[in-house]
């Protein structure tokens, strides 16, 4: 059975941190640049009907890395996931599938208003890439079940700064351009090519332009932060939720729930 | 603060629908019965009571091929007891009964039939001759490799070394000659020696029965198979050079696969007419292998009965005894013994439920 507490230790360490935090100290929106690293747990659920109508699930370490660009009126943010969750579905008791991962996601956005000296709110685009290869190792040991898109949207920031050295934030993007390629459906040839050059290939058939009535992809984080002026540190959780029904594929959802920190060097 | 609060609100319900959760659905349809419905499509239908079977033990064999709880990547379950459709259920869409199915390696007891029907047809003189008589440029320089007859190659007993996990996809996807690939493999026994199962072989049948006849595989099945069973909407799977698959690839409709089984317990015959020898059906049905269960590209089980296989559990059960026909599809890609132990037990319940 997993112990909690030498996790939830960790986490609790890496908040409070040194007590040097001062007024002065504490930055302003205007920062340096950072680079970041985010860990955590990660929970996904799969149901990809190109397959079967059943839900896979399973939870799995999270591990992100991203750059920062704090502004006095703007923000932007890189991020990149590479992750591997292992999944099984309810007639499964051993993990056969997994679902890998694969983003990149830019987000700028600009103050637009504030409301008080605590409240701001920024907004923005965002532009991401991702990639993700199912592979239902009892279901289906000869095909891969694939969602890639490349997408545009709209993001947004609400930043609350009411107690000193802190921070809350919420930020959600909603991608409403997108390039996507799904698996056809029903999958009509005997084994996919596992060369790496066909895998690559094969995520980036049927690519079509959609918006979203067929492709939902809903990324919302909620980080709460202290800041310092060598290290900050945040609590996260984020949701993504993306749904996908292409008109020559069938409908796929995937509902990502990770909680995890980040330390911004 | 209007427009934030706005904002906000909508987030807030985003993130609510996000956060119930992905549902998870019902694999199969409830059960409603197993009685064949009349299509038109030259299948007589009957009733279990009719034709000599118990239809208790059918409506509880049928009754766990819905169930939610076993056999979840069962498909479709077709009986057939003296020329008569008797029962049929689609557990996943009843839509299936109208569309191609994947029959992975039953593919290689359609190839069988076909190298039956090309001896019947005098464009094969003797499964006993050398394959390098029909296919030499597709041989290499071993010398040993010109002793593999079509006996070997049927029998599973060619000696080439081919690992279905890694050769399989090679195969599929490779763009030179699909012979020479089989045959440029190394040979790791004697041939005719001993039983060594692949998907490499039929690709080698295929070879030949174009080579005699000026026609794909697919070609000659459409002509002195398919056709003469109605059976029309089929799927067969070609290579990059133009031959057909001999060991996987063909879709049939189940309908269509228990045509195939009617033929076979019929011992050559459909609708009064000859489509292959039934001494061919006879040889095809004869254990040719050291383990005696192998005939040619058929599994031979106790007491006469044998069957075309596939991967994931697509089956043709033929047993002539009882002039009786089990037709089993499923997930073609899925492990069996992981998620549907026991499933090919609903075929032999239905063999027990034979009364007269």
């Amino acid at each position: 059975m997993t112990k909690p507490f030498p996790a939830l230790s960790l986490v609790l360490a890496v908040l409070s941190g040194p007590r040097s935090l001062g007024a002065q100290e504490e930055p302003a929106r205007a920062s340096s640049d950072a680079f970041g690293v985010e860990a955590g747990l990660t929970s996904l659920q799969l149901k990809d009907k190109v397959l079967n109508p059943l839900r896979h699930s399973g939870t799995f370490v999270w591990l992100g890395f991203f750059h920062e660009r704090p502004r006095a009126a703007s923000a932007s943010r890189l991020d990149f996931q590479a992750l591997f969750n292992p999944v099984a579905s309810r007639y499964e008791s051993e993990k056969n599938s997994f679902a890998a991962n694969l983003r990149l996601a830019f987000r700028h956005a600009r103050e637009v208003t504030t409301v008080g000296p605590d409240l701001h709110l920024l907004l923005g685009g965002t532009a991401e890439f991702f990639s993700q290869v199912a592979y239902f190792g009892d279901w289906d040991d000869s095909h891969a079940y694939w969602l890639t898109a490349y997408s545009l949207g709209p993001s947004g920031i609400v930043d609350y700064r009411r107690w000193e050295g802190q921070s809350l934030t919420l930020q959600v993007s909603l991608p409403v351009l997108a390039l996507v390629s799904r698996p056809a459906a029903p999958i009509l040839h005997k084994v996919d090519n596992n060369e790496f050059g066909s895998i690559v290939a094969k995520l980036h058939e049927n690519l079509s332009f959609t918006s979203v009535h067929e492709h939902l992809s809903l990324d919302a984080t909620a980080r709460y932060t202290r800041h310092s002026a060598r290290l900050g540190r945040s609590l996260f959780w984020r949701i993504s939720y993306l749904h996908n029904s292409m008109r020559h594929s069938e409908a796929v959802d995937a509902l990502r729930h990770t909680v995890g920190v980040s330390v911004v060097f | 603060m209007h427009s934030a609060h706005k904002l906000a609100a909508r987030v807030s319900l985003l993130l609510a629908v996000a956060a119930c959760g992905i549902t998870d659905e019902d694999l199969k349809l409830p059960y409603t019965g197993y009685a064949p419905e009349a299509l038109g499509d030259g299948w007589m239908i009957s009733t279990p009571e009719a034709e000599g079977l118990d239809p208790e033990r059918l409506d509880d064999v049928y009754g766990r091929l819905f169930s939610q709880e076993a056999y979840p990547t069962a498909h479709s379950l077709l009986v057939v007891r003296h020329g008569r459709l008797v029962a049929e259920g689609y557990a996943r869409d009843p839509g299936e009964r109208g569309r191609p199915h994947h029959i992975q390696s039953a593919t290689k007891s359609i190839t069988s039939i076909l190298t039956g029907i090309a001896l019947d047809q005098g464009l094969l003189s003797s499964v006993h001759t050398p394959l390098y008589d029909f296919i030499p440029e597709a041989f290499d320089d071993d010398p040993a490799k010109r002793g593999i007859t079509l006996f070997h190659v049927l029998t599973m007993q060619t000696g080439l070394e081919f690992d279905n996990d890694v050769h399989t996809v090679k195969l599929f996807h490779s763009t030179g000659s699909s012979l020479e690939y089989v045959l440029h493999r190394n040979l790791v026994f004697t041939p005719g020696t001993s039983f060594y199962y692949h998907d490499g072989n039929p690709q080698l049948v295929s070879g030949v029965l174009q080579a005699v006849s000026g026609m794909t595989e697919e070609q000659l099945a459409a002509q002195y198979l398919f056709g003469p069973l109605g059976i029309e909407d089929y799927r067969w799977e070609r290579h990059a050079d133009g031959l057909t698959f001999g060991a996987f690839g063909l879709w049939l409709r189940p309908r269509d696969m228990a045509k195939i089984g009617l033929m076979l317990v019929q011992g050559g015959t459909f609708g009064g007419e000859r489509i292959v020898s039934s001494e061919w059906i006879d040889e095809a049905r004869t254990p040719h292998t050291p383990q005696g269960d192998y005939g040619y590209y058929f599994w031979l089980l106790p007491e006469g009965v044998f069957r075309a296989e596939g991967h994931g559990g697509q089956i043709i059960h033929v047993v002539q005894r009882d002039d009786l026909v089990v037709v089993l599809t499923a997930d073609p890609y899925s492990s069996t013994s992981s998620l549907s132990p026991g499933m090919y037990g609903l075929v032999d319940e239905i063999v027990a439920a034979v009364r007269e």
